[in-house]
């Protein structure tokens, strides 16, 4: 079995409001030293199949993201017994 | 500096056509000739924004060139009761009693959705809040009438049906939730036309007090021009081509037009405009819908007869290396642009920065017709508004539908009604709505007296409309609700669209709610089609009938056109919203039945047609003829029962509408747990399946108490009433003469019902 994680996040040009909100509310608090800030979503999940890439792959396709606005990678974090 | 002319004086029919492709202004040959003609006329070529301005200008989105002539000749000469404006300004405003106003507008937000439906439905959410905002009023309730695609349909490019429709929900979801503005009323379709074109219709009711009510007009020279709230970017450019035309594969080009919207910027820009407007100091005020900068002064300026000279370098800006066009066309959301004194300019910088709000003056409203734009030093823009924001008026071919011979198209019975029963009910048609609905919030601002259900917690079913108390100190109550069927419509665009019309009506009336006014938003396929013109013009000319006969000003609306993909168009598809008043909320309706041993009636003459109806979905059947709607009854048995509601004549009531009689008897079951036993000898149609599926008609569910039945039935002489049977019991039991239809327990039907959804959203 393979933990896998899926990180979802925005193509460049799409604004997420989340993001912008935490980034200002820093630099209101005093944190003048951030630049930017990137809000990115992971998805841990445990696929036990040797294609565990491309079962990721689709679950992220068909149920996480919209090709429009999201790019999407998938990482193998560990084997799991 | 980033301008460039464009040259097309000179320039052949075939040369215009590649500009507007090149500049994707989506202008046509004839127009591009007509502004080919007009620069001739004040011999200079044009700059690039100047033609993207009058692309966004001449929109069917911002000019409704298609529909204009229609809209005039039947919705124009409608009655004014109670109106302060209609069809004027951004929104409709009505008086209510005692000063106050309300204030009301629906649109569509169908195309961004289609390509992204999250930012889409949010973003639409977000900008039908600010058309109520910009009259200034203080949004109070927001409702949505959403029609999916076909759940085992085919993806819509890379996104699968479930996916839309859940994605859909939560924008919705997340921008009123945030904003603290509850999300009360509504309406779901599914129909596979909507496979590649899910449509979002969002509406927002505001109050206010009449004598604060903000134009979208400017007619004061002098005045300055404010641009508040979000920062302008690259976002949303495009936006109204964009949604006047078909949608395409091409994911590059749509993804220019996407935006996820951002209540966190919306929801202080409202306080701080509220706060403005009770101080008086706003003098005219639009939202950046459609079109942006350009259209919102553009409109501002010429509805008020007056001109403007703008600095777009005082623009706030996302991103700097804007070129001037993008920064006058950008769709960026949560924007204002407000006219103001020059006096008053102190104190609306206090309040903007009291609430932490980005502001700029952009310019000036002058005397004269012209709109001038200035950029690092240099004038880029000079045109005449009247040319600019008229717009042409396209009379296109409308092909009217044949009236059939009345048809009766018959279904074969099923073998099994029980069966069938919990089939309808599991079906995305008829389920319940709480997997949708549970996730807005529709209670927050606490003003929300009959919520989108009643009956037990835990054990709910729908209400028919919902009733909000806006007001602090006032009992006066505001019902609301959202209707669409495009399957009716589609049968018959006349009849179905009355049909339609009345059901809405219905839900007023039942919930005890005397109906007060209407906004359509009508969404059709592609105008250069003459089958889809008429189904327009015949859904336009039954909705000025409608109101006509009711005496019912239509307040406001909107045209979405081009819905389709590639060959498929949309059903027909208006979707109305209405709304009523109720003097004292304290005597609304419920829909669940309230107790044991009650009677049972039923009010209306019985329908026979099937058309659209779940039934026929769930047997395969299509044709058929609709029935003619009978205003006439509709008003009779209206009045009597908002008269009986005010007695407390009526323990709980509903109308019938989708799923038929045994439908609704079964969501009035549903809500406090109590069965019923009811027969169907007297209850006309030749068969079983009409009797308990038909789903026209002006008909009512009621339940009395036994001891004042004879009071309540003197108050419908003339009218049917045929008594169906008792409550009572833990089943759902339905006879035909000595034959027992149906005979379920309650628990198995609303376990099905309440599960229906749970694959889609």
């Amino acid at each position: 079995m393979v933990k896998v994680r899926i990180e979802v996040s925005y193509l460049d040009g799409v604004e997420d409001p989340e993001a912008l909100t935490i980034f200002k509310n820093l630099s209101s608090l005093g944190y003048d030293s951030v630049k930017s800030l990137r809000i990115i979503r992971s998805y841990e999940l445990d696929i036990d199949s040797p294609h565990y890439e491309s079962v990721a792959r689709d679950i992220g396709q068909n149920l996480m993201i919209n090709p429009v606005i999201h790019r999407m990678k998938i990482v193998k974090v560990e084997d799991v017994e | 500096m980033n301008v460039r002319t464009v040259e097309i004086i000179g320039k052949s029919e075939a040369e215009l056509e590649q500009i507007s492709e090149e500049f994707a202004l989506g202008l046509s040959i004839s127009e591009m000739v007509q502004l080919r003609r007009y620069f001739t006329s004040l011999k200079r070529n044009p700059r690039d924004i100047e033609l993207q301005a009058m692309a966004q200008a001449w929109s069917e989105h911002c000019c409704y060139k298609s529909s204009k002539i229609h809209l005039k000749r039947y919705l124009s000469g409608l009655p004014k009761k109670d109106v302060v404006l209609a069809m004027e300004d951004d929104a409709g405003v009505l008086r209510m009693g005692n000063g106050y106003v309300y204030v009301v507008k629906m649109e569509s937000h169908n195309h961004p959705s289609a390509v992204e439906p999250y930012g889409g439905a949010a973003t639409g959410v977000g900008g039908i809040i600010r058309d109520i905002l910009c009259m200034g009023a203080q949004p109070v309730a927001l409702v949505d009438s959403l029609s999916f695609g076909d759940p085992e349909g085919p993806k819509n490019g890379p996104l699968s049906q479930r996916f839309l429709a859940s994605r859909i929900v939560a924008g919705i979801r997340d921008y009123g939730n945030r904003l603290g503005i509850p999300t009360v009323a509504g309406s779901i379709d599914f129909d596979s036309s909507y496979n590649h074109n899910p449509l979002v219709n969002a509406g927002c009711v505001g109050i206010a007090r009449e004598d604060s009510i903000v134009r979208s007009r400017v007619s004061d020279v002098g005045d300055l021009l404010i641009l508040a709230g979000g920062r302008t970017g690259r976002d949303g450019i495009h936006g109204v081509t964009f949604a006047s035309r078909r949608l395409t594969a091409d994911q590059e080009e749509n993804r220019r037009a996407v935006q996820l919207g951002n209540p966190i910027v919306e929801e202080p820009l409202i306080h701080a405009i509220l706060e403005m407007v009770s101080h008086h100091l706003v003098d005219a005020m639009k939202d950046l819908g459609g079109g942006g900068l350009s259209s919102s002064v553009g409109e501002m300026c010429y509805a008020g007869g007056t001109g403007a000279i703008i600095d777009l370098d005082n623009v706030i800006l996302k991103e700097e290396d804007m070129a001037p066009w993008e920064i006058w066309i950008s769709e960026s959301q949560e924007r204002m642009l407000l006219a103001v004194k020059e006096e008053n300019l102190q104190r609306i910088r206090e309040i903007f920065e009291s609430w932490d709000v980005e502001f700029s003056v952009i310019g000036r409203v002058v005397e004269g017709s012209n709109l001038r734009i200035r950029y690092r030093g240099t004038e880029i823009f000079n045109l005449d508004l009247p040319f600019l924001t008229s717009g042409p008026v396209y009379s296109r071919l409308y092909l009217l539908p044949k009236t059939p011979e009345r048809e009766e198209v018959f279904s074969p019975e099923p073998e099994n009604y029980n069966e069938l029963l919990l089939r309808a009910l599991a079906s995305p048609y008829l389920a319940s709505r709480a997997p949708v609905v549970r996730q807005y919030d529709f209670t927050v601002r606490g003003n929300t007296i009959r919520k989108p259900f009643n009956g037990l917690s835990g054990e709910q079913t729908h209400s028919d409309a919902a009733v909000i108390k806006p007001i602090e100190d006032l009992d006066i109550g505001l019902g609301i609700t959202s209707d669409s069927n495009s399957q009716i419509v589609a049968a018959d665009p006349y009849r179905g669209t009355l049909h339609l019309l009345s059901e809405a009506y219905r839900n007023l009336i039942s919930s005890g709610v005397r109906p007060h006014s209407l906004v359509d938003c009508l969404n059709f396929g592609d105008p250069e089609d003459p089958v889809v013109m008429g189904q327009f013009v015949e859904s336009l000319r039954a909705t000025g009938e409608f109101c006509n006969f009711f005496n019912m000003p239509v307040t406001a609306g909107n045209v979405s056109l081009y819905n389709g993909s590639g060959d498929t168009q949309i059903k027909p598809s208006p979707v109305f919203m209405m709304i009523g008043l109720v003097p004292d909320v304290k005597k609304v309706n419920k829909t669940a039945f309230q107790g044991e041993q009650h009677s049972i009636f039923l009010l209306g003459n019985d329908s026979t047609s099937m058309v659209g109806s779940i039934y026929h979905k769930l047997m395969n059947v299509e044709g058929g003829t609709i029935d003619d709607a009978d205003l006439d009854e509709l008003k009779k048995l209206g009045d009597a029962i908002l008269d009986i509601t005010h007695r407390g004549l009526i323990l709980s009531i509903h109308d019938i509408s989708q799923g038929g009689l045994v439908g609704a008897l079964c969501e009035m079951a549903f809500g406090n747990n109590v069965g019923f036993h009811v027969e169907l000898d007297k209850v006309a149609g030749a068969r079983p399946s009409i009797k308990l599926f038909s789903e026209l008609g002006n008909r009512f569910i009621v339940e009395v108490d036994p001891s004042r039945e004879e009071e309540f039935l003197e108050h419908f002489t003339g009218l049917k009433v045929t008594r169906l049977g008792i409550t009572g019991g833990d089943r759902a039991i339905v006879e035909d003469g000595s034959v027992r239809l149906i005979d379920i327990g309650i628990a198995e039907l609303s376990n099905v019902w309440n599960h229906g959804l749970d694959r889609i959203i």
